[in-house]
C-alpha cells in the first residue's frame, strides 16, 4: 500500500502506467511461455528426453519474440473502423457547432439519445471496444449536466435562505434538486471508478468529452465569446481537434503515448478557446481541466491487478533464451 | 489455392467453433484443431496467438486467466455473444460455399 503522501505525486501515476504496460507485456510473454511448457510437457509424457522436448517445443512454436510483438500491437492498436467510430461523435459535435444547430434542443436531445443507444448497443454487440467509450462520454453528459444544474440551483436556493433572502421553494423541489444532483454524480463516479479499474484509456475517453463540453458551456455562460459566430468557430475547432486526438490515441500502439496524448488534449483545448478570458475564469476552468489529471493520480489506488505473480512464473517458465 | 491459404481464411471460424463448445486455452485449442481434423490442420504454433488476440480485440472472444483442471494457471478464451453471431453467419456462408463447390467439382446435385 503506497503512503498517503505519494497520492499527490503525478510521478507515481505515471509509474503505475509504466507498470501496467510492463505487466501487459509480461502477461503476453507468460501466455506464450505456458504454451511452450505445455507442449514440452506433452512430449516428455511421450518419452522424449526433457532437454530435447523443450528444444522441439521451442522449434514448433517459431520466433516467440516476434509473436509477442505482434500480439502486443494487436492488443493496443485499434483497427481503422475503431478509429473512425471513435472520432465520429466528436466530429458530429463539431458539425453541430459549424451548422449552428448547437443551441437547438431537438438536436442536443437527439444527439445525446443516439449516443446513448449506440453506446448500449456497442457494449452489447462488441464488448469493451475503445470506440464505445468515446460515444459513452457524450451519452453521459446530459446526466452530468442535470446533476450539476440540480445541485447548483439547490445550492443557490440554500445560500439565499441562509443569507436571509427569500426562496420560494416547496419541500419537493429541495428533495428533487438534491436527489437528482446526488444520483447523477453517484452514477458517473461509480462508472468512472469501475472503468478506471478496467482500463484508464477507456475511462479517459469517457471523461474528456464531458470535460470539454463542460468547458464549452461554462465559457459560453460566462460570456467569454464576443459573438455567437466566435463561439461556433472556436468550439467547432475544439471538437474537430479532439476528434483527431481520439483517432490518433486509438490507433497508437503504445499505452503511455495514448495516455499522454489524451491527458494533454484538455489543456490544449483550453488554450485553443481561452483568448480574451479573464483571470478568475481561467482559474476555474484550469481547476476543471485538472479533473482528468486527478483521476489519473487516484486511479492506481483503486486499481487491483488480478494477474498472478508474473515475475515468479517467468523465472521458472520454459521461455526460450 | 494452397492448403496453407485455405487454412488462413478459415482459422477464425475453426477457433470460434471450438470455443462455442467450452472455454479453452491456447495449447488446448491447437491440439483440439489437430485432433478433430485428424492432423490435417497443423499450423506453426506461434501464429495461433496473434489470431486469438485479434479475435479478442474484435470482441468475438474473451480472454481470462484461470486455473485449469490440472491446477495450472492458463489464459482461457471463451466465445462472446457477438462471436456466436459471427460463427452462425460463417456456418451459413461455409455451408453454401462448400455445397456450391461440391456441385461444380463433383457434378453432384443438391
Amino acid at each position: 500500500m503506497p503512503s498517503p503522501s505519494s497520492i499527490s505525486s503525478p510521478i507515481h501515476a505515471l509509474t503505475s502506467q509504466v507498470l501496467t504496460k510492463i505487466r501487459s507485456r509480461r502477461s503476453v510473454l507468460r501466455e506464450l511461455a505456458d504454451h511452450i511448457e505445455d507442449h514440452s510437457s506433452t512430449l516428455r509424457e511421450r518419452g522424449v528426453e526433457p532437454t530435447e522436448a523443450r528444444a522441439q517445443a521451442v522449434r514448433a512454436f517459431g520466433d516467440a519474440r516476434t509473436v509477442a510483438a505482434q500480439v502486443e500491437r494487436i492488443r493496443n492498436q485499434g483497427s481503422w473502423p475503431d478509429v473512425a467510430m471513435s472520432a465520429f461523435p466528436s466530429l458530429f459535435v463539431a458539425i453541430l457547432f459549424v451548422s449552428n444547430r448547437w443551441l437547438e434542443l431537438e438536436w442536443i436531445v437527439g444527439t445525446a439519445a443516439v449516443a446513448m443507444i449506440v453506446s448500449v448497443l456497442g457494449v452489447y454487440r462488441f464488448g469493451r471496444r475503445a470506440w464505445v467509450f468515446s460515444w459513452l462520454g457524450y451519452a453521459l453528459f446530459p446526466i452530468l449536466l442535470i446533476s450539476m444544474v440540480s445541485l447548483g440551483s439547490t445550492a443557490h436556493a440554500a445560500w439565499s435562505v441562509l443569507s436571509g433572502g427569500y426562496e420560494a421553494r416547496d419541500p419537493l423541489s429541495w428533495i428533487l434538486g438534491i436527489g437528482l444532483g446526488v444520483a447523477g454524480l453517484v452514477i458517473i463516479v461509480a462508472l468512472m471508478a469501475w472503468l478506471s479499474r478496467k482500463d484508464w484509456i477507456h475511462a479517459m475517453l469517457v471523461v474528456l468529452p464531458m470535460a470539454l463540453l463542460s468547458v464549452a458551456i461554462l465559457a459560453f455562460d460566462r460570456g467569454v465569446y464576443t459573438t455567437i459566430e466566435q463561439a461556433q468557430a472556436q468550439n467547432a475547432v475544439l471538437f474537430g481537434a479532439f476528434a483527431i486526438v481520439v483517432a490518433a490515441a486509438v490507433r497508437m500502439t503504445d499505452r503511455l503515448f495514448k495516455i499522454g496524448l489524451l491527458a494533454a488534449s484538455l489543456p490544449l483545448g483550453f488554450l485553443l478557446i481561452s483568448g480574451g478570458i479573464d483571470i478568475g475564469l481561467r482559474i476555474i476552468v484550469t481547476a476543471a481541466l485538472l479533473i482528468p489529471a486527478l483521476l489519473l493520480i487516484i486511479a492506481p489506488y483503486v486499481v487491483t491487478l488480478r494477474e498472478p505473480d508474473t515475475d515468479e512464473r517467468l523465472e521458472h517458465s520454459a521461455w526460450p533464451r | 489455392m494452397s492448403e496453407r491459404e485455405l487454412l488462413k481464411g478459415s482459422t477464425d471460424s475453426l477457433f470460434l467453433a471450438l470455443l462455442s463448445e467450452r472455454p479453452m486455452y491456447g495449447y488446448e485449442i491447437l491440439r483440439e484443431v489437430e485432433r478433430r481434423s485428424d492432423g490435417y490442420f497443423s499450423m506453426k504454433e506461434g501464429t495461433l496467438y496473434p489470431a486469438l488476440h485479434r479475435l479478442e480485440r474484435d470482441g468475438l472472444i474473451e480472454g481470462l486467466w484461470r486455473t485449469s483442471p490440472g491446477g495450472q494457471y492458463r489464459r482461457y478464451y471463451a466465445i462472446s455473444n457477438h462471436g456466436l453471431q459471427r460463427l452462425e453467419q460463417r456456418r451459413v456462408e461455409w455451408l453454401n460455399f462448400s455445397r456450391a463447390v461440391n456441385m461444380v467439382i463433383t457434378g453432384s446435385t443438391p
